[in-house]
């Protein structure tokens, strides 16, 4: 473990996943968590216990992007800290497990799922159909206004001079079946939306679940075979 | 008699007399908190595994490479073993936590943990593309980075919770 020190567990991960895609795990620290952890006239902010306190803070706090933050910073500061490398461990092993059981819960939970071989073509597939869907009701919702005002439009009133009271009915029995007909149509379309919806969400949350894995991974890599990684940066 | 001093050195001396008094005042609060009370009933395995510790740190600094990184390292005089060792506000989340989380969740999964390495190892596991032979020093390294049982329960409670709770935007 000691070679360890020389690669750096930040630039190998950006290294890995490219600068955009690695960013929002390299954040390094936010010194108002530390500040909170540690009397104010200490200068102990960067020690690993204090990263490990940190990092267990915000996996309570629910932000578990943070926490593998704190984990990569604190690993790249000692690389010998029990306490984050079991966090970090116990994190690879339980989004395993997760992952394990996430294919069978997105082919029980999702409707445009039917095996999950290739994700990420369904993820596209999805993203596409939502795009063009809302674009559909967009134009059925305007299709729905236009008529709507046709019919508000022909109705007689007080003043109006050339409004007949029976042409406006004539009208209301053309218009109204279908200004409801439409409105069924929207109605299901958008019923169809928010299912493409959830679904895309849990194909988004699965694909999350494997990033987080992965960084904990290359992170516990690096850790005990640094040398793998040191051609590579 | 007070001496006739240019106002530069009586400016210079009371700077330094007041760095002293909070020297003085900083003792002071470190001797009368309750966090040094604690520390001193460390017991003295504890303080010998620390001293091992520092030792190793020494040699690390003795052998070149980071000398800062490795000072900030050095300044970790205690390790924490039990829910008691973290910061009181932390203690306070991570008991209530635990309280919210299920028990039985957390000793099942901590077994898996224990029982079912193999599955990082596996081929479409975090670890599959690993040869045998860093598998098995994986594996290795995996024992000996073991914590206390009850900040594994920290870590267990801490880890399901979040994902219990994790929001995807």
């Amino acid at each position: 473990m000691k070679q360890s020190k020389t690669v750096s567990i930040q630039k190998t991960i950006q290294t890995i996943l490219g600068k955009s895609r690695a960013e929002k795990f390299l954040k390094g620290l936010d010194f108002t968590d530390m500040a909170s952890l540690t009397s104010s006239d200490s200068d102990i902010t960067s020690s690993s216990i204090n990263i490990y306190q940190a990092a267990l803070a915000k996996l309570v706090d629910g932000e578990l992007e943070k926490a593998i933050n704190y984990i990569i910073y604190g690993l790249d500061l000692d690389r010998e800290s029990k306490l984050l490398f079991n966090l970090c461990k116990n994190l690879v092993f339980t989004l395993e497990k997760q992952l394990n059981n996430s294919n069978t819960d997105l082919i029980k939970n999702t409707v445009n799922i039917k095996n999950t071989d290739n994700l990420e073509k369904d993820r596209n597939s999805i993203r596409n159909k939502i795009k063009e869907m809302e674009k559909n009701i967009s134009q059925e919702n305007s299709k729905l206004e236009k008529l709507e005002m046709e019919l508000f439009n022909s109705k007689p009133s007080f003043f109006s001079m050339n409004k007949l009271f029976i042409t406006h009915h004539l009208k209301k029995k053309s218009l109204k079946p279908r200004i409801s007909s439409l409105k069924s149509e929207i109605d299901s379309l958008n019923q169809e939306l928010e299912q493409l919806k959830s679904d895309l969400k849990e194909i988004e949350k699965k694909f999350l679940l494997e990033e987080y894995q992965k960084v904990l991974g290359i992170t516990m890599e690096v850790c005990i075979f640094p040398s793998r990684f040191q051609t590579k940066l | 008699m007070v001496k006739n001093l240019p106002v530069r050195t009586i400016k210079k001396n009371l700077i330094i007399n007041k760095d002293k008094l909070k020297a003085v005042e900083n003792t002071f609060d470190t001797y009368s908190d309750s966090k040094f009370e604690q520390k001193n009933k460390v017991s003295d395995q504890r303080k010998k595994a620390n001293s091992e510790l520092n030792d190793e740190i020494d040699k690390l600094i003795s052998s070149g490479g980071t000398s800062q990184k490795k000072s900030l390292v050095k300044k970790i005089a205690f390790e924490i073993e039990s829910i008691d060792d973290l910061s009181p506000e932390l203690q306070k989340n991570i008991k209530k936590l635990m309280n919210g989380v299920s028990k039985d969740e957390v000793n099942k999964l901590i077994n898996e943990i224990e029982n079912e390495k193999e599955k990082l190892f596996s081929d479409k596991g975090v670890f599959g593309k690993m040869s045998s032979g860093e598998k098995a020093t994986l594996e290795k390294k995996l024992e000996e980075y073991e914590v206390p049982k009850e900040i594994l329960e920290v870590n267990v409670s801490a880890i399901l919770s979040c994902l219990n709770n994790l929001v995807i935007d």
